[in-house]
């Protein structure tokens, strides 16, 4: 078994690049917690069954509830054992890439290829999350079942009825943190609110026809949008797929019409973010409310098959770090981030810019001229 | 170690926590937790000690074996320290190693009024001195009282403690240790029943002991 392999960062490839990096030699690494969220799931199913026994016999003790469970409520301890086996295999699929092309290509391959035929992103990524949420409520269904001694489907109505009784004990326990927390989840869900407006493709009715005297931009623009068509195609065929225009002009020569009539004519959603939508009086709401603008453009695109979204006056956001700043504009003079690779905010450059800024050299002076002044008081 | 953050520390400390749960639950219980859930009936007999077959023990008291416990509001199981469970050893003449019957029984409405705790001494075998005065059995001989405790375990339930010798249809002498309560609206009673030989009660004092005070009744859950 070989050390793990360093993957490029994934999205878009650079304009400069091939538009397809070979498909990574092994499974990219998965982050700690989801090795282990569905172990500790079973875990704490199978301790809800010891606690529910103990708690429906005040003569069991502890000790001889775990091992009455180890009997009776094995198949939980046969999950966790196959999702362990799993989580092993994945392990071995992030470090060897022979076993990775095994399952990835030889066994699974197959059954990839033919879902991504016949089902869209959008299909296959409700169809995951309902398979989920099945699982989630049978799993709860059985476990309270066995806790309440009934059948599962009887446990899902009786289970709500339980929790309607507890609640007065929980509302009363929860009050005292959720006082003080709810004002400012309440502060912070508002503002993190607005900025940013949605248009659905039937809301837009602006068209290329309605956009006058800017031809040539509008010219470039149809090119563009061939793209949002079948990026899939364009990059494997070679093409590069642009994921953003930059629209420049002084007010009033018609950028947001240009926007708007981008997403009339490819049936797109359309976001409009306002220019001051990231500028907050309070720390960190900025951050929330770019989470939730890429969460919802997400969204969208996998509904929709692709969004557009138009940055007002995107100059307001060339401020590194302003989003995390208290007041409009944050700290001034802070100098540019040395870029480096394992950035990933770079990687969407061409090679050129990503190198770190540094003063032009003055021209190569030749031999017995005089080199430049030094500066400084003299 | 670079693979392990701090904030995953919680989630490896509960998954410890968790195989030490499992390794400290390898090997089986000590006892059989016997409860009747419905009616709060809780005790713990010796895993060694086994079921008697549920059909077996309805023939043995002549119960209408189309019933079951909820319709004839009777809910009884028995346990047997023999390597050969047998109701025989509950009912019969001669019990060598140590028999438990435990029972749930509904009372009517009409009956309520009735029940003492002379009701609950005389439940099996004639104990209280008007039942032996009466007793027209000839098969029980040799009676004597060893121990009778009043117990008041609280929330309403009272019952009654007693342990005495009997010989039945001349066999060998045998000790019954009873445990009885009545609920608060003496709407039901629940019976524990230990008996073997005397000798074996003298040998297995300590455990019979132990099933006897384990017995709980919970009125309220």
């Amino acid at each position: 078994m070989t050390a793990p392999v360093a993957h490029p960062p994934e999205g878009l490839s650079a304009p400069d690049e091939p538009p397809h990096a070979p498909p990574p030699p092994t499974r990219p690494t998965m982050p700690f917690w989801n090795r282990i969220r569905l172990l500790l799931l079973f875990a704490v199913a199978w301790l809800i069954l010891v606690w529910a026994a103990m708690a429906d016999n005040p003569l069991l003790p502890f000790v001889d509830s775990v091992r009455i469970q180890l009997h009776d409520s094995q198949w939980l301890i046969w999950l966790a054992g196959l999702e362990l086996l799993r989580q092993v295999h994945y392990l071995i699929e992030e470090r060897s890439p022979r076993y990775h092309r095994f399952w990835s290509q030889t066994v699974f391959g197959g059954v990839d290829r033919a879902a991504r035929r016949r089902m869209s992103d959008w299909t296959r990524f409700r169809l995951a999350r309902m398979i989920k949420v099945v699982l989630l409520v049978a799993l709860f269904a059985v476990v309270a079942a066995k806790a309440l001694d009934t059948s599962p489907v009887l446990a899902l109505f009786q289970a709500p009825a339980l929790f309607y009784r507890a609640l007065p004990l929980i509302l009363q326990i929860s009050f005292g943190f959720f006082f003080i927390a709810f004002q400012f989840i309440g502060l912070f869900w508002l503002l993190s609110r607005g900025g940013v407006d949605t248009y659905y493709p039937d809301d837009i009715k602006t068209r290329f026809a309605d956009v006058w005297g800017q031809d040539h931009v509008v010219e470039r623009i149809r090119e563009n949008i061939m793209y949002l068509e079948k990026p899939d195609e364009i990059e494997a065929k070679g093409g590069y797929v642009p994921g953003g225009i930059l629209l420049w002009g002084p007010p009033g020569t018609g950028k947001t019409l240009m926007a708007e009539a981008v997403a009339g004519e490819t049936g797109r959603p359309y976001v409009f973010v306002d220019p001051g939508a990231f500028i907050n009086m309070f720390f960190g709401v900025g951050i929330l409310k770019v989470k939730s603008l890429f969460r919802k453009l997400r969204k969208l695109a996998l509904r929709y098959g692709g969004v557009i979204v138009f940055f007002d006056e995107a100059d307001s956001l060339g401020n590194r770090g302003m989003l995390a700043q208290v007041g409009p504009g944050g700290p001034t003079g802070r100098g540019m981030t040395p870029f480096n690779t394992s950035c990933h905010g770079t990687a969407y450059l061409a090679r050129w810019p990503r190198g770190p800024p540094r003063r032009r050299s003055s021209p190569r002076r030749q031999p017995g001229q005089p080199g430049p002044r030094p500066r400084g008081p003299r | 170690m670079r693979w392990l953050r701090f904030r995953e520390g919680p989630a490896v400390a509960g998954l410890v926590l968790l195989a030490a749960a499992l390794l400290a639950g390898c090997g089986a219980p000590r006892y059989t937790y016997v409860k009747n859930s419905a009616d709060h009936m809780y005790v713990k007999i010796p895993a060694s000690w086994h079921s008697i077959d549920q059909k077996d023990l309805d023939n043995a008291i002549g119960l209408d074996p189309a019933e079951d416990a909820s319709s004839r509001g009777l809910w009884l199981q028995g346990y047997d320290a023999a390597d050969t469970p047998s109701a025989l050893h509950l009912f019969g003449s001669s019990a060598p190693e140590p028999a438990v019957l435990v029972s749930v029984q509904q009372v009517p409405q009409a009956s309520r009024g009735g029940l003492s705790l002379d009701g609950l001494r005389d439940f099996f075998f004639p104990v209280s001195p008007t039942a032996r005065q009466n007793n027209q059995n000839p098969q029980l001989t040799g009676f004597g009282l060893l121990a009778d405790d009043v117990l008041t375990p609280g929330d309403g339930v009272r019952g009654v403690h007693t342990v005495f010798r009997y010989r039945l249809g001349g066999g060998p002498p045998q000790m019954m240790d009873q445990t009885g309560y009545l609920n608060d609206d003496a709407s039901k009673v629940y019976l524990l029943l230990v008996r073997c030989s005397t000798t074996c009660y003298k040998d297995r004092h300590g455990e019979i002991e132990n099933v006897v005070s384990s017995f709980t009744i919970r009125e309220k859950p």
